[in-house]
């Protein structure tokens, strides 16, 4: 079933037409990747889905909800998480009060067991959980931004960029637990410069140029294209 | 040695008072990045409610106290909507030339209701005064020391363990990532509004309990004293804004006992120049770094 579903997007920065008619969908359970070169539009595309932008014309439904018309800081309530490029943690706030953030829409009673399983799975963060966001390393700074996200229990989580300037140890264990949360039943849109590791990890794949989707598929299908190699596998 | 103690009294009340206000400056810079040049005259407007709330028969003191707080509240949500919110984008000289603007518009509008008469406020605080040893303290002074204390703590709690606290903290460092968890930074803006300028409706009511006069340029000096404050103690950061606040009503007070009661002016913005000299974000001021 199709959980979010963007169509013909259209974005323009001032006279920059950034985002041309693009569509595409995400189903429920799927790791889905963006992937391109820089400057292709991924970000733009997933700041105007998550209402950091707006576009001048197209569709954005999630859930039953017209995306276009929800005003940004109503978005993660719907069961949407960001986690944005560049991670931006609150670096004045300590890891525990950035992952209490994380759920400042929900009105449940479990945020606590929440914040367990997210300490859980980043054992790092809970070993911090006092220290201010901004004294972590980069790797550690990827967690809390993904910890911040999970924790509002999200039935999709919008990924940008999160292997960018980590070191490989780190990359390949944030794609790991990016699995991991696809496992435990967490959709995934995943924007990646890193192609390789993305296309692994992913059910289905579009390709950015320009602002245009020029390709799109199964992850495998797109390993093994000809020009996919080429151009973003550096075979 | 009690003239000394008396001093210090004299400097921690007019001090406690600038503190107050200066939180209002540093509070709406943090989350809007602007100065409220207004936030003094606030200090003003909330004198001359309780004023007619004090006049009004049937209207008991604590609400005429009340009225004028909250009245203040509220004028500063109004201001920040009609006046500041359409310029959110604006370069920022926009946006200060705007707060001059307002800052004289409340001025004038209360010059012509009122008049530039002064209108003596009648004593509302009726706390007797104390004595320690040969120290009189008046029940305006321990009264103001009490309140401002208490505010303080407050605010600081409120801020630092509270959730909508750390929402605000969060809202001053990154709005676009703050909406992302789902923090309206609209609403933010306007609590912080709401708040400071509630704390200057306080300041405008212990400043007319100690000096008994409105008159419609009563804002002016405490406000740009305490916009000082708020410079010397690091614009953003809430100590600093009380910390710089205590600090110039000290200074204040020992020039004028000590020194010469024409040169306080000169040692407070001294005070001023030196700071800023050594330490350009103020005493507790940190650098930001501002990402491209």
């Amino acid at each position: 079933m199709s959980l979010l579903k963007v169509e013909d997007l259209n974005v323009y920065y001032g006279m920059i037409h950034a985002i041309k008619d693009i569509s595409f969908e995400v189903n429920e359970g799927e790791v889905i990747a963006l992937i391109g070169a820089n400057g292709a539009g991924k970000t733009t595309t997933l700041h105007t889905i998550t209402g950091l932008l707006q576009p001048k014309s197209g569709r954005i439904e999630f859930k039953g909800h017209d995306l276009v018309k929800t005003p940004a800081h109503k978005i993660v309530g719907l069961g949407m998480a960001h986690v944005p490029e560049g991670r931006r943690i609150f670096q004045e706030l300590t890891v525990y009060e950035n992952l209490k953030l994380g759920a400042f829409t929900r009105k449940d009673k479990d945020i606590a067991k929440t914040l367990d399983m997210v300490y859980e799975r980043f054992p790092r963060l809970k070993e911090r959980k006092n220290q201010i966001g901004g004294t972590l390393s980069g790797g550690e700074q990827q967690m809390l931004a993904m910890g911040r996200a999970l924790m509002s229990k999200p039935d999709i989580i919008v990924m940008d960029e999160p292997s960018m300037g980590l070191s490989p140890i780190f990359v390949s264990e944030i794609f790991d637990i990016i699995k991991e949360i696809s496992a435990q039943g967490t959709t995934v849109l995943l924007v990646e410069q890193n192609a390789k590791k993305a296309l692994e990890i992913a059910d289905r794949a579009y390709v950015l140029e320009t602002g245009k989707i020029v390709l799109s598929g199964d992850a495998t299908d797109l390993m093994n294209d000809e020009s996919v190699k080429k151009a973003y596998l550096g075979e | 040695m009690s003239s000394f103690v008396e001093q210090f009294l004299n400097g921690l009340i007019p001090g406690s008072i600038y503190a107050l206000i200066a939180l209002g400056y540093t509070m709406v810079y943090g989350i809007a990045k602007m100065i409220n040049f207004a936030h003094g005259d606030i200090i003003m407007v909330g004198a001359y409610i309780l004023l007619i709330g004090l006049n009004a028969s049937g209207v008991p003191t604590w609400l005429a106290i009340v009225l004028a707080i909250a009245g203040c509240g509220i004028l500063g949500v109004v201001i920040e909507k009609v006046a500041y919110k359409p310029l959110r984008n604006a370069p920022s000289l926009a946006v200060l030339i705007t707060a001059i603007g307002m800052s004289y518009f409340l001025q004038n509008l209360f010059l012509v209701i009122f008049s530039s008469k002064g209108k003596s406020v009648p004593r509302f605080i009726h706390v007797k005064d104390f004595k320690i040893g040969d120290i009189t303290v008046s029940g305006n002074m321990i009264v103001t020391l009490i309140v401002t204390i208490i505010i303080m703590i407050l605010l600081t709690v409120f801020i630092n363990k509270t959730k909508l606290g750390s929402a605000l903290r969060a809202v001053s460092e990154d709005k676009g990532a703050a909406s992302l968890m789902g923090i309206n930074s609209d609403l933010m803006i306007s609590m912080t509004f709401a708040i400071g300028s509630a704390l200057a409706g306080v300041a405008g009511i212990l400043w007319v309990s100690m000096y008994d006069k409105a008159y419609p340029t009563l804002g002016a000096i405490p406000g740009i004293k305490a916009f000082v404050a708020a410079v010397i103690g690091g614009i953003g950061s809430v100590p600093g804004a009380m910390i710089g606040g205590i600090a110039l009503g000290l200074v204040e007070s020992f020039t004028k006992a000590y020194i010469s009661g024409e040169l306080v002016d000169a040692f407070v913005f001294g005070l001023l120049i030196i700071v800023l000299i050594f330490k350009p974000t103020g005493i507790l001021g940190r650098k930001r770094i501002e990402k491209v």
